[in-house]
């Protein structure tokens, strides 16, 4: 890396002892070059075995990389923490405006540790760090926390203003932390952890230069970059309808899971597709910095008030693919307008939809099934499609009244664990299902993936793609899956845009790498990718993991998948596989 | 100012900030324009309206006629351009910053290391990176061109 790169800097800050300083780190980003890999390892520095996720010991990394605000489409921050909905390696990605803002603050990687005594939310710009009193924010939704804060704080355009609603406050295991009011670091729980050590937000800004390799040949590249962003194919589903555009084509493909994957076609899913939400709700585009591309949907909900005619709000919801998935077919729900009210909620409690919707799914089957009784969902209804009972149940969770929304705040797994219904309880190493009921490439992605994650290794797109015309062998669909997860570790180490990934090839990117000063080969990349993985996959054992004894929930092959071969023994067959493929790789290490 | 003298001036439009999604491009490019990566150096600003639910506000030199920025500078570092805007003669300049108090849009930036102005010139380069023509390149012809 050049010499001159800001990125080296890492801020460390305490929150028990409200200090902060900065230490240059260029071992790290040499050796990760940034991102998921350099906050892999700082995770490994910062955090102690067997710490309690809830507990002041567990830091909060965030890592941005050499690309972001060099180049298009590096804008992803990922944050690291061990997830208190796991007890195991968090992982988060977040876009919006927060990688550019830390690294034109000058940095490559913020590392939060210690718990304040009192509410505080941190604000940052350039190498200026503020302990600010958020006492009168907390008990504050997303919404009103930014706009609160947006008004306090300098920075305006150059900034990210991450925070947590109710739901992190009151730690729910999968609480989210929201970015710029509809960005998030969704999955595994980061809310928890701000809300842990009493951390509302964290405002960070800055406008600084970085150097170059070669100025000429950066601007060459970069206009090459920024026409294939604008340009290419392969980002034209997430131009135009955005990723809401998969609803109707998994419907008809019978891999959308529905009402609990009880069933993978859902005959409500033109109501919540992504032509319905353009046609009828679509207010408004966005990007994240430094994206041309504009993924981002905001749809206008026009809502009558109740006790007055002629008078009408109207709200600006984000909408995807997986939040629909979640909080729509999962709970039979067929409207759009129903799916954006429950939406609007959960964005202003902070929790990660997807996690949220499979846990109201397992509820509402087990009420079906009696497992449960009026007692525990407290006179609530639990019934598919029926919105106004799932935002009072999402709203007991958030304040948690009695031992049922207790357990339902810690996550499938662990209410099954108490009430029953395992077999339906759909986590995958303790993580909710993503929307995917495509066939094993999805599921075994899922399962085996570094962060539970359906974009950890995009099994999904095998079953799609591959299997759907030819079968593998157990091996091959996970060597084809690892493959594929070794190398996104590079993108998210570059903070890629995952989206982004049909352009970044090995090639492209050693010669982006070049201009940020990085003199890497295409096999210095995978081998770099293997790293990681390995990195993260020791985490992990550390912590207790073990891919070939991770839970499968039998309802993914009750519920037929398009890929009708789907079956246990090929699930197992496969973990068992992937297992010793991974201790091989860790053992080659050293 | 006569209405000849503003004749082929091409100047920097915002054409509809109603378009902006706020990606940021045009920033990036400027600070590219001018020999820098990141966004020290950048003329122009992208802000939420309060929120990015409520849109963007474009903020860039307007290429005023009669420019505020040059009838406050106490040494004529900053002199009105002919066709709009102005003319920056950085060895003049003193750094007193009445220019960026004077500039209500807050078009004019600042360069902290130099401690001096930063003001659009106009080029265009920006605009090459908006990919929904929020910005642009007008011929000034008339009068009314000024609003």
């Amino acid at each position: 890396m050049l010499n001159n790169d800001p990125l080296a800097n890492i801020l460390y800050i305490d929150l028990s002892k409200r200090i902060f300083r900065v230490e240059k780190r260029r071992d790290l980003f040499e050796k990760y070059m940034g991102g998921a890999g350099v906050a892999a390892a700082l995770l490994h520095e910062e955090c102690p075995e067997g710490c309690d996720p809830l507990g002041q010991d567990n830091p909060i990394i965030f890592a941005v990389g050499p690309l972001t605000a060099l180049f298009p489409l590096a804008s992803k921050t990922v944050a690291m923490f061990k997830s208190p909905l796991t007890g195991n390696l968090g992982e988060s990605h977040c876009g919006g405006r927060s990688a550019v803002a830390i690294r034109m603050a000058g940095y490559g990687a913020i590392v939060i540790k210690g718990a304040s005594s009192m509410p505080v939310y941190l604000s940052i710009n350039g190498n200026q760090v503020y302990f600010r009193d958020a006492s009168s924010l907390w008990g504050m939704g997303n919404f009103a926390t930014g706009r609160i804060i947006r008004e306090n704080e300098t920075g305006a355009g150059l900034r990210a203003i991450m925070r947590i609603g109710r739901a992190g406050e009151n730690l729910i295991s999968y609480a989210c932390v929201t970015s710029e009011t509809y960005r998030h670091f969704g999955r595994l729980g980061l809310g928890a952890i701000f809300g842990s050590k009493k951390l509302k937000a964290l405002v960070v800004s800055g406008k600084s230069s970085l150097p170059v390799s070669n100025n000429k040949t950066y601007r060459k590249i970069y206009d090459e970059v920024y026409k294939t962003a604008v340009n290419s194919p392969v980002m034209k589903k997430y131009h135009d309808l955005g990723t809401a555009e998969n609803i109707m084509p998994l419907n008809d493909f019978g891999g959308l899971p529905t009402r609990n994957l009880k069933e993978a076609r859902f005959e409500g899913a033109s109501g919540i597709s992504g032509e319905t939400f353009a046609e009828q709700y679509l207010g408004r585009r966005l990007a994240c910095s430094h994206c041309p591309v504009g993924c981002i949907h905001i749809a206008a909900l026009r809502e009558p008030y109740e006790d007055e005619a002629y008078f009408y709000k109207t709200s600006m919801i984000s909408y995807d693919y997986e939040p629909i998935y979640s909080l729509g077919s999962m709970l039979g729900i067929s409207s759009a307008s129903d799916f954006l009210k429950l939406m609007d909620k959960v964005e202003a409690w902070g929790m990660d939809a997807m996690s949220l919707g499979v846990i109201l799914a397992w509820a509402t089957e087990a009420r079906e099934r009696g497992l449960i009784s009026e007692k525990e969902t407290g006179g609530g209804e639990l019934e598919w499609g029926n919105v106004e009972e799932y935002i009072k149940a999402a709203g007991y969770i958030v304040s948690q009244p009695n031992d049922f929304y207790k357990a339902l705040a810690r996550g499938v797994e662990h209410a099954a664990s108490i009430y029953g219904g395992e077999n339906y309880a759909l986590a995958f190493g303790g993580n909710e299902m993503p929307g995917y009921h495509t066939g094993p490439g999805a599921h075994l992605g899922a399962l085996i993936g570094a962060r539970h994650s359906h974009l950890d290794n995009g099994g999904y797109g095998v079953d799609q793609k591959t299997l759907v015309n030819r079968k593998m062998k157990p091996e091959e669909l996970i060597d084809t899956l690892l493959e594929e997860e070794r190398w996104r570790q590079v993108l998210s180490s570059l903070v890629v845009c995952f989206f982004a990934r049909g352009i970044y090839s090995p090639e492209l990117v050693t010669r982006l790498l070049g201009v940020a000063g990085f003199d890497l080969s295409t096999d210095d990349l995978q081998r770099i990718g293997r790293e990681i993985h390995n990195e993260k996959y020791r985490f992990k054992i550390r912590e207790g993991f073990a891919v070939d004894t991770v839970r499968i929930p039998e309802r993914i092959f009750e519920t037929s998948s398009p890929i009708n071969w789907l079956n246990e023994r090929y699930v197992k067959e496969a973990l068992e596989y992937a297992h010793k493929n991974i201790l091989k790789e860790l053992d080659a290490e050293h | 100012m006569g209405k000849k003298e503003r004749g082929n001036a091409v100047r920097l439009a915002v054409l509809d900030t109603e378009k902006c999604i706020g990606c940021q491009s045009c920033m990036f490019a400027c600070s590219r324009r001018h020999g820098e990566a990141g966004l020290s150096q950048s003329c122009i600003g992208v802000k939420s309206i309060g929120g990015m639910e409520r849109g963007f506000t474009v903020i860039v030199c307007k290429a005023c006629y009669d420019p505020p920025c040059a009838k406050v500078c106490p040494t004529q570092a900053l002199t009105p351009r002919k066709g709009g805007g102005i003319h920056f003669d950085a060895d003049k300049c003193i750094g007193c910053g009445y220019c960026r108090d004077a500039c209500i849009i807050g078009a004019v930036f600042w360069d902290d290391e130099t401690n001096k102005p930063m003001i659009c010139v106009h080029c265009g380069y920006c605009a090459d990176f908006c990919p929904h023509g929020v910005l642009g390149l007008q011929k000034r012809e008339a009068e009314d061109a000024e609003q």
